[in-house]
């Protein structure tokens, strides 16, 4: 894609799977890779604090994302329409298929989930063909700005200090990313 | 951050497929759909099938079985690119006959619930304090298996309770398959907070309940306290029957303390006073016997009573004295009462209305005994003995312990024979009894749809009371939240079961629930977590799987699984409407074997070997009324020199007749024939107190509906309904605040002034006033919640209601258990 130069492509790919991580419930090599890179993560703004460790995450997802009680789902319907597989997901499906791209089958969870929209991001950013850009702005336009509405309810949410730099992170890379597609 | 090949994406989600088409292909497909609008000129709709409005292709159409409440329609689940986008009534269907209510239409709210529990979770904080960690299904169940296996093993097993809501056909089949192989008897249901009442005053007077309505063929309908226009346990089967016997010209008289849509439907509303229904019934009684209405041959051929009986005994309620107690003139009594006689056939319908009193299974025994009077029962156009699909089905046998906590405080209740499960907590707390030790819910919200929700909720927070609580559901229910361990249940359209609510076409109908949409996130069918506990303790309980029991089901029964996928529903063509079971002659040779007795006293043909009897001797000693269980041997039943099917018991060993006089009320101290009780508590109300009531309306039901969003959004105001009058006395306003006070507890709602009721009493509907059960329910503890600030265009409101059952207490009637929610008296003031 043309839209961002050759280093900021490799940045991008990079920016845009730790944030896919950061939506997925924790794993141990999420985990691990945290908490070995801190001086890295440091530098984007993402504190991680000496008491981060796998249980820790794991209990603050479920907390975030996965309920019972409050949370928040991270799903565009749920967000915009106050359903699971409500049109938006419909939508980022059909986008996906007429990318030449599916679902995996075993995720039994609608595709409008964050994570899957920002890979949708990163497959079309790593393409080279000559409209990807176009797809790119499209769907980053059609599909993120809920995004900015997840991530406000999140940072407050939060009593993780790994999460809220990481979401502030996040916050602060899609609104570079609205700047420089409005521009 | 020359890290990133470490941050591999391994959970990818988005996989190429085989054929990765290129961009330009892809934008080449874009423009080719702009040309599909022209299909839809050509399209016609039909019944049973369905075309998106914005492809216009046909959507997949999945015959399954709605599960919103528990009639159970047929249904049809439209699917769009994997999405359920549609239900509607399956056209198939004897039963529904293509049609479905605003409830199973809103299923589809079910599914795409945003508040779902979607994985299993255990507490971590303290219970109720809503700490959770998600766990693996694996550690889920090898938690609870150890736990299990640990009490089995002690010598135990009774000690772990199973308590169900909504449970029927195979979903109850397999479970109790179970419970029986682990060994525990220790099992709650919820019948007597529907209309458990009703069922034991069958039991006691006709036959095994379920009274079918037979509208399609009847004259007349007199309608005492039940709203099958908008809510009833065959809400659409009896509905559009009810409705077209109208449009024909049949007449329907309902009584009600409130204007239901059904009263408002009716020919005519008759205001009654609460709990005085069977007064009037008892005044129909004394005028058809009075004026010799009745159907004589019919009375002495198939009760246990005589003209001469009847009429002594019920000249004591005449109509001038049930207008002195219900409020109901004597002239509209009579005027009714002659119409019901000379209707032939006419329907007497009741429900909780009637039944859900201190005085109920009376009541319902006025109904059958007006009934039987008439000649109306198992008559074309009458009540009906309920018909239904007869399914043969993997069955396991076994011995099973139980702690006494289904029936009551001993003494209390004469036959529970549906159990007083509303009190099962109370017993808990009391103890006497035993105290489980793994308290199991399975699609049962106690906390919230019984009465005294503070008093159940201190309990189930209790660990000392009951250590460790299990919740199967797929939402997180006031109930639920106070859990230890969630086991998240699919809904019922991503689940199989056959299915085998009774018929209003009098022909029994095989149906079958089959998954509409894969199950969400880690959801799974809990009659498949029940095969998987039974393979970690060793049980075996006849299936591996829902499917494997489905499967053997439709084998042993003779029936074809993938026809039955396909229509999702199968009758007989050949079987003709069911009337008249009770005269079908009984075989000589099912009287000849040696196992067959006589009882001299009832006329009772019976196997004493189904019953508890230890031998032939001992049962011939005893008789057929007093052998435990007798009932399950009964044959026939033996009238002149014929012996008949009669009126088949059904938990208690009545006689093959009509039982007008119940000697096992007289044996418990209560009136043998339909009699009026008076409430006690309604006696002599001070000033200040007046008489609760609840309803329900067509778009929710009790409990499990409110989260969807449809129909909240119809329905999330429940006030207090109240007359002029009475508001008037307590300077109460339209719109104003009402506190309502009882012995229990204390609620502070809004007041509808309403002509629609009769004074002296308000009407709070059950549905709402939830404070879990997610976003839609309750505005709090949900997930969208937090989206919806302030404002967003899928959910405008901001009330949801009050629940009355705050200040209902836990009482059950006398005779069944019933639980009393319309009798409880209340102090009001304006708030």
């Amino acid at each position: 894609m043309d839209g961002h130069g050759s280093n900021d492509r490799g940045g991008l790919t990079f920016v845009f799977r730790f944030l896919q991580r950061l939506f997925l419930e924790p794993d141990a090599e999420f985990c691990h890779y945290v908490q070995n890179n801190r001086e890295g993560l440091a530098k984007l703004g993402i504190a991680v604090d000496e008491e981060v460790d796998l249980g820790a995450l794991q209990l603050e997802y479920t907390r975030l994302f996965l309920g019972p009680e409050e949370h928040v789902p991270p799903y565009e319907s749920a967000f915009r329409e106050g359903r699971f597989w409500g049109q938006s997901a419909a939508d980022v499906k059909k986008f996906i298929g007429d990318i030449g791209l599916q679902v995996d089958e075993e995720f039994t969870m609608p595709p409008d989930h964050i994570a899957i929209e920002l890979e949708v991001l990163e497959l079309i950013l790593a393409s080279d063909e000559p409209e990807a850009e176009e797809f790119y702005k499209r769907f980053f336009e059609e599909h993120l700005g809920w995004g900015f509405d997840l991530l406000g309810r999140l940072i407050p949410k939060t009593t993780s200090s790994f999460y809220k730099t990481s979401f502030e992170f996040a916050e602060k890379f899609l609104t570079s990313e609205k700047e420089r597609l409005r521009a | 951050m020359g890290s990133n090949e470490k941050v591999k994406p391994e959970v990818i989600t988005v996989a190429e497929s085989t054929s990765r088409r290129d961009f330009l292909k892809a934008s080449a497909a874009l423009g080719a759909l702009g040309g599909a609008g022209k299909v839809f000129g050509a399209v016609t709709f039909k019944s049973g099938e369905d075309y998106s409005p914005t492809t216009a292709l046909k959507r997949k159409a999945i015959p399954s079985s709605c599960w919103q409440c528990v009639s159970r329609d047929a249904i049809v689940c439209y699917v769009e690119d994997g999405r359920l986008v549609k239900i509607e009534g399956n056209p198939k269907s004897i039963r529904n006959r293509g049609k479905i209510c605003s409830k199973g239409q809103a299923g589809v709210n079910q599914v795409y619930d945003p508040d779902r529990l979607l994985y299993p979770m255990k507490r971590v904080g303290k219970r109720g304090e809503g700490k959770w960690k998600k766990i693996s299904w694996d550690e889920a169940l090898d938690e609870l298996a150890a736990k299990l296996k640990g009490l089995r093993d002690d010598g135990h097993p009774e000690k772990f309770m199973f308590h169900y809501g909504r449970m029927k056909a195979s979903d109850s089949n397999i479970v109790k398959n179970f419970l029986t192989a682990y060994g525990t008897g220790t099992l709650g249901n919820h019948t007597s907070i529907c209309e458990g009442g009703k069922w034991t005053a069958q039991e006691l007077t006709w036959a095994k309940h379920y009274d079918v309505w037979d509208f399609e063929y009847t004259n007349l309908i007199v309608n005492f306290g039940s709203n099958f226009l908008e809510a009833h346990t065959s809400h659409v089967q009896a509905a559009q029957r009810g409705i077209e016997a109208l449009a024909r010209g049949a007449k329907m008289y309902t009584f009600d303390v409130r204007l239901s849509n059904t009263a408002a439907k009716s020919t005519e509303w008759i205001p009654i006073k609460p709990g005085t229904d069977g007064a009037v019934m008892l005044a129909m009684g004394n005028v058809i016997l009075a004026r010799g209405l009745y159907d004589e041959k019919f009375i002495n051929k198939w009760t246990n009573v005589s003209v001469d009986i009847l009429k002594k005994h019920y000249k004591q309620y005449t109509p001038a004295w049930a207008e002195g107690i219900s409020g109901v003139p004597a002239k509209k009594i009579e005027e009714i009462a002659v119409a019901f006689a000379e209707a032939k056939p006419a329907v007497l319908a009741t429900y909780r209305g009637a039944v859900a009193h201190y005085n109920g299974v009376q009541t319902e025994r006025a109904k059958f005994a007006l009934e039987a009077m008439c000649g109306y029962l198992n008559e074309k156009g009458g009540t009906n003995q309920a018909v239904g699909p007869k399914w043969k089905y993997p069955k396991v046998k076994g011995h099973t312990e139980k702690l006494k906590l289904a029936d009551g405080f001993p003494g209390t209740v004469a036959y529970p024979t549906h159990h007083v499960n509303h009190q099962v907590l109370k017993m808990i707390k009391d103890g006497r009894n035993g105290r489980p030790e793994i308290y199991m819910i399975y699609c049962y919200n106690p906390v919230y749809v019984n009465g005294e929700c503070a008093e159940n909720a201190e309990i189930l927070k209790d660990e000392s009371l009951i250590p460790y609580v299990v919740a199967v559901d797929p939402f997180l229910s006031e109930s639920t939240a106070l859990a230890d361990l969630i086991l998240p249940d699919v809904t019922y359209l991503e689940r199989w079961s056959w299915d085998d609510m009774a018929s209003f076409a009098m022909i029994g109908e095989y149906y079958l629930r089959q998954p509409a949409v894969t199950p969400l996130g880690e959801t799974r069918q809990f009659q498949d977590v029940v095969c998987d506990l039974a393979k970690r303790l060793g049980l075996d309980i006849g299936c591996t799987s829902t499917l494997d029991f489905i499967a053997k089901s439709c084998e042993e029964t003779g029936l074809d699984f993938d026809q039955l996928k396909a229509d999702g529903v199968w009758h007989d063509p050949a079987a003709k409407p069911k009337y008249h079971q009770h005269e079908k002659a009984v075989k000589a040779a099912d009287l000849a074997g040696e196992d067959v007795l006589l009882d001299e006293e009832t006329g009772v043909y019976w196997n004493w070997k189904k019953s508890k009897a230890k031998s032939k001797e001992e049962a011939e000693e005893k008789g057929y009324r007093k052998t435990k269980n007798a009932y399950k041997g009964y044959i026939g039943q033996k009238i002149g020199d014929k012996v008949y099917k009669g009126f088949k018991p059904d938990k208690l060993n009545k006689s093959g007749r009509i039982e007008l006089f119940s000697p096992f009320l007289s044996e418990k101290g209560f009136s043998a024939l339909p009699a009026w009780m008076e409430i006690p508590e309604h006696q002599n109300l001070s000033g200040n107190q007046v008489i609760l009531t609840t309803y329900k309306v067509a778009v929710q039901t009790h409990s499990r509906t409110a989260n969807c969003r449809w129909l909240s959004e119809l329905y999330h105001q429940n006030p207090a309904l109240i007359n002029p009058v009475t508001a008037a006395k307590f300077g109460i306003k339209d719109g104003g605040g009402i506190r309502v006070k009882s012995s229990v507890g204390e609620i502070v709602t809004v007041a509808k002034l309403t002509e629609g009721i009769v004074p002296d009493i308000i009407a709070i509907s059950y549905h709402l006033g939830h404070w879990d059960y997610g976003e839609f329910a309750s505005g709090s503890k949900a997930s969208t919640g937090h989206v919806c600030v302030p404002d967003c265009e899928f959910k405008w409101w901001k009330k949801y209601g009050h629940h009355p059952n705050w200040v209902i207490p836990n009482r059950p009637d006398p005779i069944a258990g019933q639980q009393r929610w319309m009798d409880t008296v209340v102090t009001i003031e304006a708030a």
